[in-house]
């Protein structure tokens, strides 16, 4: 009997891709990224299912503060759009969101 | 405007659950738009109430009487993320020869300067609430923002941007942003976010060009100028700063940092989800009015352009927390009435009008029909001439310009229209 495909947190299916689009600040600029799922550790993957699962507030206190959209793709084919202020955004994703 | 953002009865009273099915189930793109952003921006009021419970920087003197006139403390945060950090230089102590330091205290007492001799107001709340600075937050980090409780500076990662303290303007702005949260409460998201952002640059560019003694016509109108590192001071892009106020959309054309996003009119007004709905990029919209009206006055621009935006922004009952651009154009032309004259109102109304936004209470006028084939150009620019060369702006958003850019709003605003608002503006209301 094969294997099953190892599956994320909430189920999903492993990551295809992942891309990160940074905005606000106050500059206000768009910057885009993207980021090759295999260089991710399995803390920071743990951390990316935590978010698709639970997703957090999408506004900071306060003005100016820098904003997240991780746009998530699975191997299946489905995707996930994840909005992370930057004060939700957790300790093990503060690096290579930044 | 979106629906989600007007003041209507359905924004305010559709339960979020059925706006998340409809969110989720809608097949009609128009109303599936909707149910989002309603749902963000009954987030958004839910978030901005909870950010009343941020961290206390000085919870030690919170049950201290507080010594009334200009209180400043500027902390560094040595690189961390911790707030607000050590304490470096109270009230009343001399420079300290750190750069950040010295002028984050000195953007604080310039704008609290400004706002006490300008318009009389005692601080940031009103009360002379200790102004709390930290300077050298992260490393490398490329922002300023206001956290609900104090402003925070980054020191750049010095080849892109430099410290966030050297521009005045970028200080008074953040500043202006604690103003907005103890006067009218713009949420933070969309048209309102984008007039939050908008009155903190008006406010910057005011401290900044009366620090200078600078008249309308002789400052530069820009945001942030003095951040620019290195790498935007040479070819092949262009970086003037930040943002144009004179010219939304040509602060930049760069491929470090692409292109200035912001527009100049309505018809180009962006409706993504980024940057929370576009409050730094859509803010260029009533930036070009100000500028506009500033100009149209002459002279220094707080003395009258700055008067009426205070008064429009700030009084209590004028401008509601999810004041769209329309809700805006309103007030500050009622305000121009009440305070000057009817030639004042209709310079506001004008500006107004020159970008696309037909002021709350006014019926948009009714689209002609299609004139015979005759020599008539097809589609005739209908923006009044502006003061300044505005270049023309970009196609931004993912959404093209159709539900919020009526094709009316470029069709030529009627004199006989500003005349009348202006006019109106002059009766007193409740409010005078």
């Amino acid at each position: 009997m094969p294997e099953p495909k190892p599956r994320g947190r909430g189920g999903e299916a492993p990551l295809a891709s992942l891309s990160v689009l940074r905005s606000g600040g106050v500059a206000g600029l768009l910057r885009r990224r993207t980021i090759d799922p295999a260089s991710l550790t399995g803390e920071q993957r743990e951390s990316l299912a935590a978010l698709a699962e639970a997703p957090p507030p999408r506004q900071a206190a306060g003005a100016d503060r820098f904003s997240f959209t991780l746009t998530v793709t699975y191997a299946d084919g489905s995707s996930r759009e994840i909005v992370v202020p930057e004060d939700k955004v957790p300790p093990s994703l503060a690096e290579i969101l930044r | 405007m979106s629906p989600a953002s007007c003041r209507c009865g359905p924004c305010c009273i559709t339960p979020p659950l059925l706006l998340e099915n409809i969110a989720q189930r809608a097949k009609r793109p128009s109303l599936k738009r909707w149910a989002e952003d309603t749902l963000a921006i009954t987030r958004a009021l839910r978030e901005a109430r909870l950010s009343a419970s941020a961290p206390d920087p000085e919870p030690e003197l919170a049950a201290r009487p507080r010594v009334p006139g200009k209180q400043r403390a500027v902390y560094s945060a040595r690189q961390g993320q911790g707030l607000p950090g050590s304490l470096i230089r109270p009230e009343g102590a001399p420079p300290t020869g750190d750069a950040a330091v010295d002028e984050a205290f000195d953007g604080a007492g310039a704008t609290y300067d400004f706002l006490k001799t300008v318009f009389g107001r005692s601080g940031i709340d009103g009360k002379d609430m200790r102004i709390v600075s930290t300077v050298h937050y992260g490393r490398g980090y490329d922002n300023a923002f206001w956290n609900g409780k104090q402003m925070v500076y980054g020191d750049g990662d010095g080849e892109v941007f430099l410290r966030f303290t050297r521009s005045l303007d970028v200080i008074a702005h953040e500043l202006a942003h604690a103003v907005t949260e103890h006067t009218s409460g713009l949420v933070y998201w969309e048209q309102p976010g984008a007039l939050n952002e908008h009155f903190s640059d008006v406010i910057g560019v005011l401290v900044k060009q009366w620090k200078l003694g600078q008249k309308a016509e002789d400052a530069d109108w820009l945001i942030g100028a003095e951040l620019l590192g290195p790498e935007l001071r040479n070819p092949p892009g262009q970086a003037l700063a930040l943002r144009s106020m004179k010219a939304p959309g040509t602060a930049y054309d760069d491929p470090l940092l692409g292109r200035d996003p912001q527009p100049a009119h309505m018809k180009d007004l962006y409706r993504g989800h980024a940057d929370s709905g576009g409050v730094h990029i859509n803010s260029g919209i009533p930036n070009l009015v100000f500028y506009r009206v500033a100009i149209g006055f002459g002279g220094y621009a707080w003395e009258k352009a700055g008067r009426i935006w205070w008064r429009a922004f700030t009084e209590p009952g004028r401008m509601s927390q999810r004041a769209s651009f329309r809700e805006a154009a309103k007030e500050t032309i009622e305000v121009a009435g009440l305070m000057f004259d009817s030639r004042a109102a209709k310079l506001v109304a004008e500006a107004w009008e020159g970008v696309g936004v037909v002021p709350a209470g006014v019926r948009r006028p009714a689209q002609k029909p299609a004139p015979a084939k005759k020599a008539q150009p097809a589609r005739k620019p209908a923006e009044k001439k502006p003061a300044t060369a505005v270049p023309k702006p970009q196609a931004k958003g993912k959404e093209p310009a159709s539900k919020q850019a009526p094709k009316k709003a470029t069709a030529k605003p009627s004199g006989a229209g500003s005349a009348a608002l202006a006019a109106r503006s002059q009766r007193p209301t409740r409010r005078a």
